[in-house]
């Protein structure tokens, strides 16, 4: 049972982890897409998809994070 | 692809050049190519490979004649337009006779009676403000001699504060005190004894005292500016009436006025973008290909046979504008495609293939029969209400059709995946819906439940990969991934097998299928499912290494772990599925079914805790998947064949209506 808690909690960092840098890439590239948008209104299809390209961190950290509880069976 | 066009050149006279221009104006289909000059005065808009371009010494063209004569008159109409206070717009306007006579004579008149109206204005707010002092004087019975008195002195004035009363009194000043409410101040008569005046001047002063000349009030009375301030409203009135009645009988020819000066404006502008010679014009530009012989009929008619078209080759290096070829449906999904950018004049138009995956890829995320239904029903009530973003809206609702089929496959309705053993029985016994029983284990206890049909349990079916349990929507994603950028390759081989012909396709694009074969023949050797040796998987591998080295450069090996970390990025389709599949089971299991058993009260709140939890979680299920969706063929996709940076066709005619009206 502690084993299964330890699991528990190495999938947490996991996902934990990787949302944190999703979210730090994300802020700054969204606040130099909207400091573009400014000047440049036809910029947000570019600016949109550059700022969910860190979203693939999360994605991975929770894929991780489903193996690692995977292995608490 | 985009609608064929064809690059075609003008040359005609520049006594023709306004016939041609109207003509071209009226066809609507022209887009003009800018001539540019470049320092030595060769001719860029023109083919480099023309020799009579450079032999030529070609100007760029002055705006015509009237150009001057329009701007004017178009100032003087949006003058019109201030003082009649009309705001609106106009698209399309019918001819007038006589009009720049009729709009510089309306000008005339409408300033004269504006600067007769301000005059009026002005005398009525000057006779209101001596009015009402004249009245306050009255009021106080101030006497006009009363300035020259021996033993007192009287300020009379306006005051902003009348504390100054008690302050003269606590100064042991003795003194008179009046006052009455004159506008936002008072108007005030001190009367201070001699002596005291100065002590007195200073507190006035602190109290915001402004003294007023009585001589200019002497001969006043307020019967006759009474009189005097009637008489200018009546004329204000008269003019406002005046004003009134031109606008309401005008307004709708001075808004086609605007139109067409803007118009003419517009076509004498034109020539700002042709190539000219002394006496002739070229215009370069590019039309539909299958409106060509019909443009040329219509220009030879009107320059009366006076006129040269040609058509011209095109070639790679030529900016071709872009107009979008689709089927009603398929148009809507056009706005994903310029969300991004347009495709080049030589390359393939996305929207089809977005036509048909982004609703697949939305309906996997969400993949709810309930939510998909509450969605489509939202859609289509929004895109009523919000006629400007129908287009959007039809996506949408093509997305949440979707998120039904899906729903389906995956067997969820709310978020429930089961009902239970009572709900089950009643279902089949008084609906005739007979749902699958089923024994579900959850937490070591043994549940006996009716299931939804399903081909794929999201949350529950695991698959082996590799000695590894994972969850089959995840491992479902990452085939969908592979076969949808299997599928971008072969089209960017197209792309480029089209545009630089076989060896470079090959090398570019087919060395990527290559490597996939070596490396399935790695993978499928090692865990001996076929017989080949797993070092000819190697030496093919390295092959396609090569290619890509020869094909694309440093570039080609830098990226290839960036074929397999996209196909990776298609997992986020099971992913967000399961993120909303897990949310939408703590709103119903976790929260809201332990709070029905109680009964009571607690069914009230057990109700609200699902309204709120699945609007909350239909919001994100509206976000998500449409930026995920959308983001898996922008950078994942397009990135295996899409270059993009076409320019939109824009003909040169009449502003073209707006989108769906």
């Amino acid at each position: 049972m502690a084993e299964a808690g330890l699991i528990g909690i190495a999938a947490a960092i996991v996902f934990v982890g990787s949302a944190l840098a999703a979210a730090w890439a994300q802020s700054r590239i969204g606040v130099a897409v909207v400091g573009a948008m400014a000047e440049k209104e036809s910029l947000f299809g570019k600016g949109l998809i550059l700022t969910v390209i860190p979203e693939t961190i999360v994605i991975i950290g929770f894929v991780v994070a489903f193996l690692i509880v995977g292995l608490a069976g | 692809m985009p609608d064929l066009m064809t690059k075609i050149r003008i040359v005609a006279p520049k006594s023709l050049s306004y016939t041609v221009i109207s003509t071209l104006y009226d066809l609507n289909v022209f887009h003009v190519h800018r001539y540019e000059q470049n320092n030595q005065g060769h001719a860029h808009g023109l083919s480099a490979h023309d020799h009579t371009a450079d032999d030529l010494r070609l100007d760029i063209g002055a705006p015509l004649e009237q150009a001057e004569q329009n701007s004017r008159a178009l100032l003087q109409v949006r003058a019109i337009k201030t003082i009649l206070g009309i705001s609106e717009l106009k698209n399309h306007a019918s001819p007038h006779k006589d009009m720049m006579y009729r709009i510089s004579a309306l000008h005339d008149k409408l300033q004269d009676i504006h600067s007769k109206r301000n005059k009026a204005e002005q005398q009525l707010a000057h006779q209101q403000s001596l009015l009402s002092t004249v009245r306050a004087l009255e009021k106080l019975g101030v006497e006009y001699s009363i300035s020259g008195l021996r033993y007192v002195t009287a300020f009379v004035g306006t005051l902003k504060n009348l504390a100054v009363e008690h302050a003269l009194k606590v100064q042991g000043i003795q003194s008179e005190f009046a006052s009455t409410p004159l506008g936002q101040d008072h108007l005030a008569v001190i009367i201070v004894q001699r002596g005291h005046e100065s002590k007195a001047r200073a507190l006035l002063h602190d109290a915001g005292f402004a003294p007023l000349s009585l001589d200019q009030y002497k001969n006043l009375n307020s019967q006759e500016l009474e009189h005097a301030a009637e008489r200018d409203e009546k004329m204000l009135k008269e003019l406002d009436t005046r004003l009134t009645s031109i606008r309401d009988e005008q307004k709708q020819h001075i808004l086609d006025y605007e139109v067409l000066l803007q118009e003419e404006i517009k076509k004498a502008e034109l020539p700002l973008q042709f190539a000219t010679t002394a006496r002739s014009f070229i215009a370069t530009g590019y039309v539909p290909k299958k409106l060509f012989v019909e443009i040329k009929n219509a220009l030879e008619h009107a320059a009366k046979h006076s006129i040269h078209i040609e058509e011209q080759h095109i070639d790679h290096h030529d900016d071709v504008p872009v107009k979008l070829h689709n089927s009603p449906q398929k148009k809507n999904f056009e706005i994903l495609t310029r969300l991004y950018e347009l495709p080049s004049y030589f390359e393939l138009d996305p929207t089809s293939l977005l036509f048909i995956t982004f609703p697949i890829f939305y309906g996997i995320m969400l993949g709810d029969v309930i939510y998909g239904l509450i969605l489509f029903f939202l859609f289509f009530f929004l895109k009523r209400k919000i006629p400007d973003a129908k287009a959007w809206f039809n996506v949408l609702m093509y997305a949440a059709l979707m998120s039904i089929v899906f729903g389906v496959v995956f067997g969820e309705y709310l978020g429930f995946e089961h009902v239970s053993v009572e709900t089950g029985q009643s279902l089949c016994q008084n609906v005739g819906v007979c749902l699958h029983k089923e024994i579900i284990e959850a937490h070591g206890e043994s549940e006996i439940v009716y299931s939804f049909p399903r081909l794929i349990n999201r949350a529950h079916d695991t698959v082996n990969v590799f000695g590894i349990e994972l969850l089959s929507v995840l491992a479902f994603s990452v085939i969908v991934g592979a076969l949808h950028l299997n599928f971008g390759l072969l089209l960017g081989f197209w792309n480029v097998y089209h545009a630089h012909g076989l060896r470079l396709a090959m090398l570019e694009k087919a060395s990527w299928f290559v490597m996939q074969i070596g490396l399935a023949i790695i993978v499928l050797s090692k865990m001996s499912l076929i017989i080949i040796p797993w070092w000819i998987g190697l030496i093919i591998f390295f092959v396609s290494g090569v290619m890509l080295f020869l094909g694309e450069g440093a570039k080609g090996i830098v990226e290839i772990p960036g074929l397999f970390s996209n196909m990776l990025s298609y997992m986020r389709l099971g992913a967000l599925g399961l993120a909303s599949v897990v949310l939408a089971v703590v709103i119903n299991d976790g929260l809201a079914l332990p709070l029905m058993g109680k009964g009571g009260i607690f069914i009230v709140i057990a109700i609200l805790i699902m309204i709120v939890g699945h609007a909350i979680n239909i919001g994100l299920g509206v976000i998500g998947p449409f930026l995920h969706g959308i983001r898996l063929h922008y950078v994942e996709f397009y990135s295996k064949f899409f270059h993009g940076g076409g320019s939109e066709y824009t003909p040169f005619g009449k502003k073209a209506q707006m989108e769906g009206e």
